[in-house]
């Protein structure tokens, strides 16, 4: 007992030495959010809510702790793998508490920060709120935000970071969200072949700039550059009747029936498998996909002739892909685990 | 995606309330709670003697009774047998209008209440001093705070009175048991803060010529009756709507018909 008290005395004289002072929240340039400059303006803007090393630490312990499940399984970081450009390791539908399987396959966290809502369907607006529907999935981590809250104020491992980050050791939901959506800003993927050219037009080879003008000819306009999405809702032609109804579980709108975020496809060579279902293991068969999409109402009208692509064209496009894999993305030491 | 998964993702709300704690943890924690006591500013006295607090009281009806849960309850118009296990709602934006006609917003304010709890009073504060005629709330939660990430208070996601899956407050919980219908229950969770199916009606209430005499350092009270048997005043019913999960037309629908069962009674200056 008294070894304990004595082993928190370097923590309170750091709480005291920091509850004073104006400023508790030391900013390191590893921490700060700096976005490229070959990037459009993200959406989700820190602000007055500047990131701090402590409120990216807290969330990355929150986004690598496993006790916030309701059996102690899973994590975040359990289906979100850095070596996956923090998509799931590989497997069609993603696995939650007690086994249990997802309804769709698990988007990469990358470049948060850009999009205007979030998941296949679009049904979340805001980076902050993106964390409750994982924990509170009953096929995912299957917790109420309250026992999250619980487990997190319980856990006194958490105690100095909370209060470094929010000057209070008893979190409160917002303080879990915001230090979240800090942890998921920070990881920026723009350091690929691909960036390099864009930045100094040099850096990819002829197989790929073949890649990259067939996929300003025939991709972009969805998949547009330099996010390599336009964070719209279409209907790429997967099903004639799609099972799942994407964008129209939000909408209630028919017209949206089938329809699914569009997905960046930078980092695709390590998010395998593709689609909302994760029906295609590699990219010659998702790209295949497009030279005959199936016909259904919601069709996306660019895509109703099909895109006419040679094999050839196909294995330039693969190859312009996989430009867009960011080793620094899979390696940095900041969002390890 | 099956309807019936997605209401598995929305009803999970075990709530679980151990609390562990060590000596050494307490110990911490009161030596924080010194530390940050020591130091903590005070807080603005935003009281200047021209400006008072208001107390809304929201008094619980059911056709001119009083409405408790787990009471049996007959529809007035529906002739439903029905019992409520939750009835829980959010009230925001409240604004007063003044005997010169101008409304006067309350500082920023959202108040859940819920019918389980004996008393369900929210202080309007910093309400100018003057004399009042008229009051305005909204019935639910603004668009604004809809959109604009994680929410503190009575906004908090830990409230479980909000989305997950398809971002936005849930307005209006209300859950029991009815006589009619399949399953023998009702569950309606109102929101939708958008578009066509906005649920978030303001609503206006007149003190029908009484005068809400604000001062400072007064705290004058508005009663307001709150009855949920308006739910099915505008033609829905348990069995022909046993069950609403997202903002749609039946939530919009629902909520409006709510909205005629908020009324003023009286208020103490």
């Amino acid at each position: 007992m008294l070894i304990r008290m004595l082993r928190a005395l370097p923590i309170l004289g750091w709480v005291m030495l920091a509850s004073c002072s104006a400023d508790t929240e030391e900013l390191g340039t590893p921490y700060a959010f700096n976005p490229p400059e070959h990037f459009p303006t993200p959406v989700y803007g820190l602000g007055e809510k500047s990131p701090s090393a402590y409120g990216f630490k807290l969330g990355k312990k929150l986004f690598y702790d496993r006790q916030l499940s309701s059996d102690g399984s899973v994590s975040c970081g359990s289906c979100h793998a850095q070596v996956h450009a923090f998509a799931d390791h590989n497997t069609k539908l993603s696995m939650g508490v007690e086994g249990r399987l997802g309804i769709r396959n698990a988007p990469p966290v990358f470049n948060m920060a850009w999009h205007p809502a979030f998941m296949w369907d679009g049904g979340i607006n805001h980076l902050e709120m993106v964390p409750v529907a994982p924990f509170t999935h009953p096929l995912e981590m299957n917790l109420t935000m309250a026992q999250v809250l619980q487990k997190v104020n319980q856990d006194s491992s958490y105690g100095f970071l909370a209060q470094q980050a929010f000057g209070t050791p008893q979190l409160q939901d917002h303080h879990l969200l915001k230090s979240l959506a800090q942890f998921m800003t920070l990881i920026v993927s723009s350091g690929s072949k691909y960036d390099m050219y864009l930045t100094t037009g040099k850096g990819l080879n002829a197989l790929e700039l073949k890649g990259l003008s067939l996929f300003r000819q025939h991709c972009s306009h969805c998949h547009s550059e330099p996010l390599l999405s336009d964070f719209s809702y279409r209907n790429n032609g997967l099903d004639s009747l799609s099972e799942d109804p994407g964008r129209a579980v939000i909408t209630l709108d028919p017209a949206d029936h089938g329809k699914f975020k569009v997905p960046s496809l930078r980092n695709a060579e390590l998010t395998y498998p593709y689609m909302h279902d994760g029906r295609f293991m590699t990219l010659e068969q998702a790209i295949g996909h497009y030279r005959f999409p199936q016909a259904t109402p919601n069709l996306d009208p660019s895509l109703s002739a099909g895109i006419p692509l040679s094999d050839q064209d196909i294995e330039a496009l693969v190859a312009f892909i996989k430009s867009t894999t960011d080793e620094t993305l899979i390696s940095d030491t900041r969002w390890m685990e | 995606m099956p309807q019936g998964q997605l209401s598995a993702i929305r009803d999970h709300n075990q709530q679980n309330s151990l609390f562990m704690s060590s000596i050494s943890k307490f110990l911490f924690l009161s030596a924080v709670a010194l530390l940050l006591a020591s130091c903590s500013e005070e807080e603005p006295n935003t009281n200047h003697g021209t400006s008072g607090e208001v107390v809304l009281k929201l008094d619980h009806r059911w056709d001119g009774n009083p409405f408790a849960l787990n009471q049996s309850l007959s529809h007035p118009t529906t002739a439903e047998e029905l019992s409520f296990t939750t009835f829980k709602y959010y009230i925001s934006n409240v604004e007063l209008k003044s005997t010169d006609g101008n409304w006067h917003q309350a500082s920023n304010q959202y108040f859940l209440a819920d019918a389980a709890q004996g008393e369900n009073q929210l202080a309007v504060k910093n309400v100018p001093a003057g004399s009042y005629t008229d009051i305005r709330l909204m019935l639910g939660v603004d668009s604004l705070r809809n959109v604009s990430g994680a929410q503190e208070g009575a906004l908090a996601v830990s409230n479980n009175m909000f989305w997950s899956w398809n971002t936005g407050y849930i307005f209006v919980k209300a859950e029991g048991t009815s006589s009619t219908g399949n399953s023998g229950q009702f569950t309606y969770h109102l929101g939708g803060f958008s578009g066509p199916n906005a649920a978030n009606p303001l609503i206006e209430l007149s003190f029908n010529g009484a005068l809400l005499e604000v001062e400072g350092g007064s705290a004058p009270q508005v009663h307001l009756m709150v009855d949920p048997s308006h739910l099915w005043n505008g033609g829905e019913t348990t069995a022909s709507t046993p069950m609403v999960h997202m903002p749609g037309a039946k939530a919009k629908a629902l909520m409006m018909s709510l909205k005629n069962g908020i009324t003023w009674d009286h208020n103490h200056n």
